[in-house]
């Protein structure tokens, strides 16, 4: 790579000494970026925890009024768009440039089928009248303990601010593909795709978590 | 005095020659050079004004509380607007001073010349962090005008849950300015590791530098807590979603819990850089490697991660369950020990150091005196018996304003005076800054003082009234708040006229040994003019002597 | 780069024992293990989140202190859990007088309850049925766990059973001003 010409190196930035230094600085920024993001859900978790312990069983009957079905498969989706994540870095360090292209354009896809079920789940949700706080009105779920609305409102909040950032996540795999389609990536410098994996696996894994924990409530 | 003063002339006579070197950082002229720059010297100096303004806003609101105070009843203002007073003025000199103060205004600036930097690790990141601190800012200043936010500055449900619309500006632009303290640490944390130039391994750190790194761990790890228990307040709010408000069903000291766990590690957030800035100077005027250096620089570390286990004993009298009281009680006094170890080892550093009484040695020698006081009495109040009678009194009031003020307020002023000739290039008034300083100290002292003595007697904080027999100690508390005001006065006049009409600062007005003081006043673009090797430790005065010696020779 | 690519196929290896799990964790929700299936379901989650993090995330590779960075902020995360759990799960268990309605030294109302207990009459003033206040009165006790904790101790008896009169003759007391 030494001989490679200014332009091709115009990524290097010059207050660090060398492009491993660049790599590696990078690389404990975004570390230090997800542990942020898993102290900012920690606070969603821990009145998850706290409600669940206090109203078992209203956890329960919220639990059963969502469909594990749809929470099931955007797992699935998710699953799948994390291994294309990785894949788009792994084909992007090797330099073939096309299979990144296609792996980001997967992971951007099932994005968005991610975000079109959590919408029909959503709307299903509102027709019913189970939503947060003052506007929960369950008409035609039953006698429902009073509980069962701070269930709606933790599941709403968590799965809102999840559903934040996969839409945040569409935005930056854009912004990855259209800059790969540049030619911008080269197994020299593939940093961005690499941070924006190490992003959207930690969106995955938090919804690894939400999943059970809403939906397969006993 | 006087000599202190021709000591500085002397020095910036031998180094004239040294400031031919005219290109600096500073000079790159218009306003599009500022706004869009990533040198962490621009952020540093723009966050500088930013804080300082924020400070005087706080500083306003405070001087109209003690007004408002000096008789019983009603003086200047009704109830509500004392209530709003005393929030602004928490969440303003919390929020948006003291906690970018020193990291991200000093910290910026210094924390890559000290390790040999060109620059920190992400200079965008940097100016994004200065821009969300900026729309953070407007938010809150929607709410000041709208004003009618008077929950205090910890928006405890249910009073903030219920309290009107305003409430939702303030906690909206906490929530980003929140963020804009996440990047810095982000920045920080990975300067610190990566960007260290050659030589410079972690014994040879400076020990602000080691302060930085610690509260930039504690940015990171606690400051999403709190934008993740404001988005549940606005939530709250704006839906009744039943998590904190107990008309809803939720607990209100859930909400406590989560605020706290940023909140009582935000402390140290605060704390740490003073205790850096403290560090620095003291080593600097005593002229000589600070006295177990390993020591202070592990301690920065066990405050950061034991500040986090601690934020229970701001609620002991909220309705905890007794085992987490006395758990939190217990392990309150863990902190105790990291804290006494700095301040011994200052302590020691100053025993047959060859001492200078400069300015900002004078803040350094008040820190220690006045942040013990802060301490001590975090002592009592973290002892569960102590605390059921002191909690939410005027004795709360003092021991955090001894920490927060006499600690980082009088630290960070220190390293205003210690580093403003490296900064700006110019010289200030040593004969007027002491005047400031003393002013200082004294309107501190009598101000908060005497709150102690109102707490232990029974004065309940937050109160607008108060009953006939507090008079005298609540007159000499507001008077205090006078002089300590012209103290600011007087400060802000000293360096003003030193900006205006200052002599040029040498390089190393001090004849220091600390690696900033390696490059020139104000320091080059790229911070040193070649690539900077670090050769010796930031404190080896020995080294340094021995090379004065040798230049003398030469000569 | 310093190490060798991971395969497609492992990746792919990966993926499917995730899918694997998934459907495992969705299994043991069908079978009803009661107070288990947090436990259970928390624990296949943490191999997901391991397998995700170890492979996808290529944390076997990865400088230690970032390694460390990340798991140090679960343990931070556990640690507000689990601080904030042992409050919410354990109030009032060592002072049994906690939230009494009763002062069981004088025998007066404790701090605040004569004030609750108009405000609940104030709502309904007139227009209540005896079993509405009795209720009112039940539920205000069943708040306070001082009853609870005196069946327990049993010497306590008499202190709750006081409590009672206590608050029938105040309640009394407001309907004669009442009338």
């Amino acid at each position: 790579m030494e001989s490679s010409s200014s332009k091709e190196r115009s990524w290097f930035q010059h207050h660090f000494a060398s492009p491993g230094q660049q790599l590696s600085a990078a690389k404990l920024g975004m570390w230090l970026f997800l542990a942020q993001e898993v102290l900012f859900f920690s606070g969603i978790f821990v009145a998850y925890g706290i409600y669940r312990t206090h109203h078992p069983e209203a956890f329960s009957i919220g639990s059963h009024l969502l469909d594990w079905k749809l929470g099931g498969l955007n797992t699935v989706v998710l699953l799948f768009s994390s291994l294309t994540a990785a894949l788009a870095v792994r084909s992007s360090r090797i330099g073939d440039t096309r299979a990144t292209s296609r792996y980001l354009l997967l992971t951007i896809i099932c994005a968005c089928i991610f975000l079109v079920v959590k919408y029909f789940e959503y709307s299903a949700k509102f027709s019913h009248g189970l939503l947060p706080g003052k506007f929960f009105d369950p008409h035609d779920a039953g006698d429902l303990p009073y509980h069962v609305r701070s269930f709606f409102g933790i599941y709403f909040v968590a799965t809102g601010v999840h559903g934040l950032h996969v839409l945040i996540g569409i935005g930056y795999f854009i912004f990855l593909l259209v800059r790969n389609n540049q030619g911008r990536f080269s197994p020299a410098y593939n940093t961005p795709i690499d941070m924006g994996a190490l992003y959207w696996h930690l969106v995955d894994l938090i919804w690894i978590y939400l999943f059970p924990l809403l939906y397969l409530i006993d | 005095m006087s000599t202190h003063a021709e000591s500085i002339g002397l020095a910036d006579g031998t180094a004239a020659d040294g400031a031919v070197h005219e290109e600096n950082y500073l000079s790159a002229k218009g306003i599009a050079s500022w706004l869009t720059t990533v040198d962490h010297k621009r952020i540093g100096i723009m966050y500088l004004i930013a804080v300082l303004l924020s400070f005087f806003a706080g500083g306003v609101f405070a001087l109209l509380i003690r007004t408002e105070l000096l008789f019983p009843g009603q003086t200047i203002m009704t109830a509500d607007q004392y209530n709003q007073a005393f929030t602004l003025h928490g969440a303003i000199m919390v929020f948006l001073f003291i906690i970018p103060s020193i990291p991200a205004a000093l910290g910026n600036f210094f924390l890559p010349i000290m390790i040999g930097a060109k620059d920190v690790a992400f200079p965008r990141l940097n100016l994004a962090s200065l821009y969300i601190w900026c729309i953070g800012a407007v938010f809150s200043l929607v709410a000041i005008i709208s004003g009618s936010v008077d929950t205090g500055w910890t928006f405890y449900t249910p009073y903030s849950s219920r309290a009107s619309g305003a409430v939702l500006w303030m906690a909206m632009g906490i929530f980003i300015l929140g963020f804009s303290s996440i990047l810095t640490g982000v920045n920080f944390v990975t300067t610190v590791h990566k960007m260290r130039a050659k030589g410079l391994h972690w014994s040879r750190l400076p020990l602000f530098v080691w302060g930085m790194y610690a509260t930039a761990v504690i940015q990171v790890l606690a400051t999403p807590v709190l934008a993740i228990t404001l988005l549940l307040l606005l939530v709250e709010k704006t839906t009744g979603l039943g998590i904190f408000d107990p008309a809803l069903g939720g607990d209100p000291v859930l909400f406590q819990h989560f605020f706290w766990f940023y909140s009582h590690p935000a402390v140290y957030i605060m704390i740490l850089p003073g205790m850096a800035i403290v560090s620095e100077i003291i080593a600097a005027f005593s002229r000589r490697k600070p006295f177990g250096y390993t020591y202070i620089a592990l301690s920065s570390v066990a405050i950061a991660l034991l500040g986090f286990l601690v934020w229970g004993h701001h609620m002991f009298t909220a309705g905890m369950s007794e085992y987490a009281v006395m758990v939190f009680s217990g392990l309150t006094m863990l902190v105790a020990i990291p804290s006494g170890v700095k301040v011994f080892n200052w302590i020691a550093t100053l025993y047959k150091g060859s001492i200078t009484l400069t300015t900002p040695m004078l803040y350094a020698l008040s820190f220690i005196a006045l942040f013990s006081i802060g301490g001590l009495t975090g002592i009592f109040l973290g002892t569960l018996s102590v605390d059921i009678f002191l909690h939410d009194t005027y004795f709360v009031v003092a021991h955090f304003h001894y920490v927060m003020v006499g600690g980082t307020v009088i630290a960070f002023i220190g390293g205003l005076h210690y580093w403003w000739s490296k900064m700006t290039g110019k010289v200030y008034s040593e004969r007027y800054a002491k005047v400031a300083w003393a002013l200082i100290f004294v309107g501190f002292n009598v101000t908060f003082l005497s709150q102690f003595v109102l707490g232990s007697r029974g004065m309940a904080r937050r109160y607008f009234d108060y009953l006939d027999h507090f008079h005298t100690l609540h007159g000499f508390s507001s008077i205090g708040s006078y002089i300590l005001g012209l103290g600011f006065v007087v400060l802000f006049f000293v360096l003003l006229h030193s900006l205006v009409k200052g002599e040029k600062a040498g390089p190393n007005p001090w004849n220091l040994a600390g690696y900033e003081w390696l490059t020139t006043s104000p320091p080059d673009a790229h911070n040193f003019a070649t690539e900077f090797v670090a050769e010796r430790g930031p404190y080896d005065y020995h080294l340094l002597d021995e090379n004065i010696d040798e230049a003398a020779a030469k000569a | 780069m310093a190490h060798e690519e991971v395969s497609v196929r492992n990746y792919v290896v990966v993926f499917s024992v995730l899918l694997v799990l998934t459907a495992l964790t969705v299994a043991v929700y069908q079978v009803h293990l009661g107070a288990w299936n947090l436990v259970v379901a928390v624990i296949i989650a943490t191999m997901k989140a391991a397998l995700v993090v170890v492979v996808f995330m290529h944390m076997a590779h990865e400088a230690r202190f970032n390694a460390l960075v990340f798991l140090g902020s679960l343990l931070f995360a556990g640690i507000f859990l689990a601080y904030t759990l042992n409050d919410t799960e354990r109030r009032m268990e060592v002072d049994e007088y906690h939230g009494a309605l009763v002062d069981p030294e004088t025998g007066d109302w404790a701090y605040g309850v004569a004030e609750q207990l108009s405000a609940i009459a104030d709502r309904e003033s007139g227009a209540r049925t005896e079993e509405a206040r009795e209720a009112d009165l039940e539920t205000l006790e069943g708040a306070a766990p001082a009853a609870g904790g005196a069946e327990e101790l049993g010497a306590d008896e008499e202190r709750a059973d006081d409590e009672e009169a206590d608050a029938e003759e105040a309640s009394d007391e407001r309907d004669d001003k009442e009338e």
